[in-house]
């Protein structure tokens, strides 16, 4: 008897996904996802195949599918209802990445325009998707053929696109209007209806060949061809021919060798830097221009993997290194060095406020407490740290960018991995 | 009973009543509208904002709602501080341009759980009115200083 586990981080997704779905004729069961160790105590519940897919960053909905032979996922939800312009589509990179790392098809569901109001509502602007998204999408298909398909949310982008005539409530986009589903996209528009179709294929393959045999021939189901090739006009529409996009245009491509000298003169110029490093011969800089932070930077970062430097399906098969510089980089191409100052308009851009946060993130580590003083409700999530150390405890973009990069640079200091 | 569902309870109520919803929000919901401080108070982007859980109207008066599944004491002095203070006039007038406001008042709804609505009754100081919801979607008006909900 086959049924189905909706992992949800909202339960309107979750009931949308059944009701328009033929999951709506099956069995199945609803289960709150939670983010991970560094939020909450209970993340230790979440079984071990799904924690793996939530090792960056936690999805918004998965669907896994319960049979005789044991849990498999089946394939991966995120919904975004923000502005794609700039690094903003890339926020959610990470998840896409890490679920089809893990073999599980997802689906990304982003705007196409969202309305923005400036100058205090006075401006309106449709705030376009970066074309990028589209192109780091493809990356991670043709790496792991494994699907990652972008649907568009709903707008009135396309019937309106004069921002002062379409309906600036929710910004523009056409969303549920019955209160079980608030928040989630307008199910009647073509789009969702593409998206559930491609969710019901999925599943039909499933439920006929199994988990593992659907997922692995899913690209040549042509639904889902054709949804890849239209993300490939899509990008070639939307790309400006004259300029980069972002992340794209925050990037310098260094030799190593400048890269290593850089991080000898900020550490030691005796130190032996490991092999990993000197066997690329160029270095893919992402330069964030001020403090370091989090969001939209490490999602972005795991899109510059993949566009700029994955030529394999683990992290480690790349023919650049990649490695985001916290500061205003300055490369000398005719001297071939590298210096990384401060931002003299944002604030000081120190490896401080990365240690502190790695510091921050201790404070959820169990293993240092004597068994006695454990409480009895934490001795699972003791046991969960003591196989997976603070793998899951730490803040996202911590994880995102130790796991991402292979060395960050500030102006201050630097880290980098051997191997 | 997650906020979600006491929020989503709470709109429908309101919508049976014949409120208007403004706006809404709930954990990961991505639907809220953020305020910010009047510009006097307002230094870096998004800092010290705030994202109402429901904003509705009817007849001349606008609901603040911020809900939880819990007793949460912060959502309390968040409320007196909005209302006394009168912080974020600038955000609310902007987002109530639409509709002819003559009065904003400032409430709580929590999950019907017989503790935390215990506790959350020792600061009704600081509020207009407490609503709790079960999982029947049935609603509870503990406290309506106004009589908003009472006379309607």
């Amino acid at each position: 008897m086959i049924s189905y586990r909706i992992w949800y981080s909202t339960e309107g997704f979750a009931d949308y996904i059944i009701d328009k779905t033929i999951l709506k004729g099956r069995k199945c069961e609803k289960r709150l996802l939670f983010e991970s160790d560094a939020k909450t105590n209970h993340f230790h519940t979440i079984p071990d195949h799904i924690k793996k897919i939530l090792y960056l960053d936690a999805h918004d909905l998965i669907i896994e599918v319960i049979t005789s032979k044991g849990f498999e996922p089946i394939v991966s939800i995120e919904e975004s209802k923000e502005a794609g312009t700039g690094h903003n589509s890339f926020q959610r990179f990470a998840r896409l990445a890490a679920s089809v790392e893990n073999a599980v098809p997802t689906i990304y569901i982003y705007p196409e325009a969202t309305i923005i109001s400036r100058d205090s509502g006075t401006k309106k602007t449709w705030d376009k998707i970066n074309p990028n998204i589209f192109r780091a999408m493809e990356e991670i298909n043709v790496t792991h053929k494994i699907p990652a398909l972008l649907f568009y949310y709903p707008t009135f982008f396309k019937s309106q696109p004069d921002p002062y005539k379409a309906p600036s409530k929710d910004n523009g986009r056409k969303e549920e209007k019955t209160i079980k589903y608030a928040g989630c996209p307008d199910s009647s528009d073509i789009e969702m209806k593409k998206m559930f179709e491609v969710i019901n294929k999925i599943i039909e393959k499933v439920e006929k060949v199994g988990a593992i045999d659907a997922r692995d021939n899913l690209q040549s189901e042509r639904i889902i061809r054709d949804r890849i090739k239209w993300m490939a006009n899509e990008y070639t529409i939307k790309k400006n021919p004259k300029k980069e996009n972002s992340p794209i245009s925050a990037t310098t491509i260094v030799p190593s060798v400048s890269l290593i000298n850089y991080l000898k003169k900020k550490s030691s110029k005796s130190i032996k830097i490991g092999e990993l490093l000197h066997s690329r011969k160029e270095s893919v800089i992402y330069q964030i221009d001020g403090e370091f932070r989090g969001d939209p930077y490490p999602g972005a970062l795991a899109a510059l993997d993949y566009i700029l430097c994955r030529y394999g399906r683990s992290f480690e098969e790349r023919d650049k290194n990649l490695i985001i510089c916290f500061g205003t980089l300055d490369y000398n191409a005719t001297k071939g060095t590298i210096n990384v100052t401060d931002n003299p308009k944002t604030k000081t851009s120190t490896i401080k406020d990365l240690t502190d946060k790695v510091k921050q993130s201790e404070k959820r580590n169990l293993l240092s407490l004597e068994f006695s003083s454990l409480k009895k409700s934490q001795i699972p999530r003791y046991y969960m740290q003591m196989r997976y150390g603070s793998t899951f405890s730490k803040v996202k973009h911590i994880r995102v960018y130790s796991y991402f990069a292979d060395a960050i640079i500030f102006p201050d200091g630097v880290l980098w991995r051997d191997a | 009973m997650k906020e979600e569902k006491v929020t989503k309870n709470i709109l429908e109520w309101l919508l049976e009543n014949n409120w208007t919803i403004v706006c809404y929000d709930f954990p990961q919901s991505g639907t809220g509208v953020i305020l910010h401080q009047n510009n006097e108070l307002h230094t870096t982007k998004n800092k010290g904002s705030i994202i109402p859980d429901i904003i509705a109207v009817k007849d001349g008066v606008a609901l603040f709602f911020e809900n939880k599944d819990r007793f949460y004491q912060p959502d309390f002095e968040k409320l007196f501080e909005i209302k006394t203070e009168q912080n974020f006039t600038d955000s609310l007038n902007r987002i109530l341009s639409d509709y002819p406001i003559i009065k904003i008042i400032y409430g709580i709804g929590i999950s019907d759980v017989k503790k935390e609505v215990s506790k959350a009754k020792n600061h009704l100081d600081k509020i207009d009115f407490l609503i709790s919801t079960n999982e029947k979607k049935e609603i509870t008006i503990h406290y309506d200083v106004n009589g908003i909900f009472t006379n309607a």
